[in-house]
């Protein structure tokens, strides 16, 4: 069964472990630029906004990854 | 592997592959030490033309590994004359590397200021003319403003430009390659900034092996002891044992304990009254960094980039600056104007010492713990005004200006020395104060059984405290480990572990992981072998990794030993071994036969400090000695 993925960007810390493993689970190559999920950077990387991109089917590679929190399953919400 | 070489001299650019380099370099710091070796001309000056500066990120950055996120930048240091070498983490390395480039030999000097931007395989030098002056935070928002919110920059500030000799390069807003003075260098070239987009990927050899791999060494640095402790305070785990220890740098060196430090300057008082969440740096599930604000009282709001133990020890110690707001803001001014913090704060501590004793102008010297007036002689360092322009040569070359302040000059091999003492306990870090490659520096020899608070059994051994279980597992070679620590273990052998200590901080930064005590204690030859076949598809045993760090760090001391290094050059300030700071001075026959056994270990000469010919043979590195006549 899928499991709905929530976002919590203010727990963000801009690893992008999410980014890695989503380009190499999906696209064979380790590219921030090419995963269906994506990490913005303020100015001074302190916060982030992290957004599903179109195409992302939901596999939660990234939430196994997600050392602070950002990413989780709706039911371990 | 693929090498950009930018001459900004004749603004031609060549690409060259080196993959040739990995097996024998490991790739960061230690194909930096190759190609410095070879391009930087002997003799040649620092800030002249002929310098080259080599941006090397570690062989494993790009990947999932986890800390594998760290970039090496070499050069002939302006501030030491020997190799200036220094690492950074975050982005700048990886996007690089997605920008389709494994390394970035920069040469010559433009004739006006320029950056360089690289993007999609390629790079393009432009004007700078319009930042040429600005700080390291307004030349990073005009970047991002031009090429995007992703662009990775690194960039010198006003210090870099006006060459000060230990000038650091900026890594966006909040890091830095600190020490040696690699910003002036840069700013020699005319170079304000190295911005990179990396929109590209890294293919690594086998994929499914690398992830399997990261996923294993994720689960050793998440089930170590150090893990939970690293993230909740970063180094700032450090700041109260140095206090208890007595071996903070306190006033020059002359204070190693300070009244009320916990409270204001420890570990609990940053968590509790500033720190508001963990940050990482690329690829690195620890976060071992913080972003923090002042919750209360005056100041309230400022927010800064968490904090440092060496922020603490070198602003608050060293100069005693009695809170962690006004040492946040003096590192800020660091940041901006692009100045390293440990000789900052270093050269700032002797000027004012040596004006208390009357051998130094005081009239624009601060008092000790004065912020204000410490963050306006940091400003004029970087602009080289008034006292500022002797302060930014170095403590060194201050030192031989104004007669009699030499013995307040605290550096090894010109670099300042940071961060503890030596007095107050002898162990493998202290003795890597002496022996590092670099000069007087705390990051170049940990030990994977580091543990500050522990004691020492004589000059030559620390006590054993980690369990027969840790070492066991220790990805370490098994002979060593019984020479290191005896078998049954029941000590720490200071030369040996020295030498073995210098040699995982080596792979350490040729793989550019990062050396926080998850890492430090759970990594060594045979994980990087694995890494290594993963990710380059190169098959390198353990043993032999292992020889490569030993190479490395053998060509770095060959580069120093033909730049004039000297056997005496290996030694502690006079202060260390003449005063007493709560705990006896150190006794100098004692230094050297530790020093002695160092040297034996490593196969070099003890009278010379030169490698015999049977350990240059043996590491393949004959005829460089041959060819530059470094021979005994």
């Amino acid at each position: 069964m899928r499991k709905e993925i929530l976002i919590f960007s203010e727990r963000c810390c801009g690893c992008l472990l999410c980014e890695l493993i989503c380009s190499a689970t999906n696209k064979n190559a380790f590219s921030p630029e090419e995963a269906f999920i994506s990490v913005r950077p303020d100015p001074r990387g302190a916060y982030f906004t992290v957004q599903r991109k179109e195409g992302c089917k939901g596999c939660g590679r990234c939430v196994e990854v997600c050392p602070t929190g950002a990413l989780v399953f709706e039911e371990a919400a | 592997m693929k090498a950009l070489f930018v001459d900004l001299s004749s603004r031609k650019m060549e690409e060259e592959e080196i993959g040739e380099l990995l097996p024998r370099y490991l790739g960061g710091v230690g194909i930096g030490a190759r190609l410095a070796f070879d391009l930087i001309p002997p003799g040649c000056d620092p800030l002249g033309e002929e310098n080259v500066l080599i941006f090397c990120p570690g062989s494993l950055v790009g990947t999932n590994i986890p800390t594998a996120s760290r970039t090496e930048i070499t050069a002939k240091s302006p501030l030491t004359g020997l190799i200036g070498t220094s690492n950074s983490g975050l982005y700048f390395g990886a996007f690089l590397r997605y920008a389709g480039f494994d390394c970035l030999v920069i040469k010559g000097a433009a004739s006006e200021p320029v950056y360089l931007l690289i993007e999609d395989g390629e790079a393009q030098i432009r004007d700078a003319r319009e930042i040429w002056g600005r700080d390291n935070w307004e030349t990073y928002l005009w970047l991002r403003e031009r090429e995007g919110e992703k662009v990775q920059v690194a960039s010198i500030g006003p210090a870099g430009e006006r060459l000060v000799r230990f000038a650091s390069i900026q890594n966006n807003f909040f890091h830095a390659w600190g020490r040696t003075g690699l910003g002036a260098v840069m700013g020699s070239k005319r170079l304000k900034a190295v911005a990179v987009k990396g929109k590209g990927a890294f293919r690594v050899h086998d994929l499914r092996q690398v992830l399997e791999l990261a996923r294993e060494f994720t689960e050793r640095i998440r089930g170590d002891d150090s893990f939970g402790y690293t993230r909740r305070y970063g180094s700032m785990i450090a700041s109260d044992p140095y206090n208890r220890m007595g071996i903070l740098p306190g006033r020059n060196f002359t204070q190693g304990r300070i009244p009320s430090w916990e409270e204001t300057r420890g570990r609990r008082a940053f968590e509790r009254r500033y720190k508001e969440k963990d940050l990482s740096c690329f690829a690195c599930p620890i976060a071992c960094a913080h972003w923090a604000r002042v919750k209360e009282g005056e100041g309230t709001g400022y927010e800064f980039h968490g904090m440092e133990v060496t922020y603490v020890l070198e602003f608050g110690a060293k100069l005693q600056i009695p809170s962690i707001e006004e040492i946040a803001r003096s590192v800020e001014l660091c940041d901006r104007m692009g100045m390293d913090v440990i000789s900052t704060a270093s050269v700032i501590a002797y000027a004012i010492e040596a004006s208390e004793k009357g051998a130094f102008p005081s009239e624009e010297v601060p008092s000790w713990g004065n912020p204000r007036g410490i963050r306006s002689l940091i400003g004029r360092i970087a602009r080289r005004e008034g006292i500022g322009e002797v302060l930014a040569e170095g403590v060194r070359r201050a030192s031989s200006r104004f007669r009699g302040t030499e013995p307040y000059a605290l550096h090894i091999k010109g670099a300042e020395i940071p961060v503890r003492d030596p007095r107050g306990k002898w162990d493998v870090w202290s003795l890597g104060y002496l022996t590092d490659i670099r000069g007087g520096d705390h990051l170049r020899a940990r030990s994977p059984a580091e543990y500050l608070p522990g004691g020492t059994l004589n000059h030559l051994e620390e006590e054993l405290h980690v369990s027969e279980e840790f070492i066991a597992a220790l990805d370490m070679p098994d002979d060593l480990k019984g020479r290191v620590f005896g078998s049954p273990p029941q000590k720490v052998d200071i030369p040996l572990m020295t030498k073995y200590a210098e040699e995982l901080i080596t792979m350490i930064n040729a793989s550019g992981l990062c050396l926080r005590p998850p890492v430090l204690r759970t990594f060594g030859p045979r994980t990087l072998s694995h890494f290594l076949r993963a990710v380059w598809g190169i098959e390198i045993p353990p043993e032999e990794v292992l020889l490569s760090a030993e190479r490395v760090w053998n060509l770095q001391h060959l580069f120093n030993l033909r730049e004039g290094l000297r056997r005496e050059d290996f030694r502690w300030p006079s202060r260390f071994y003449r005063e007493e700071n709560g705990t006896p001075p150190l006794d100098p026959q004692k230094v050297e036969e530790t020093l002695r056994a160092y040297f034996l270990a490593r196969g070099w000469d003890p009278q010379t400090a030169i490698p015999t010919r049977k350990k240059l043979e043996e590491l393949g590195l004959g005829e460089e000695a041959k060819r530059w006549n470094i021979t005994r």
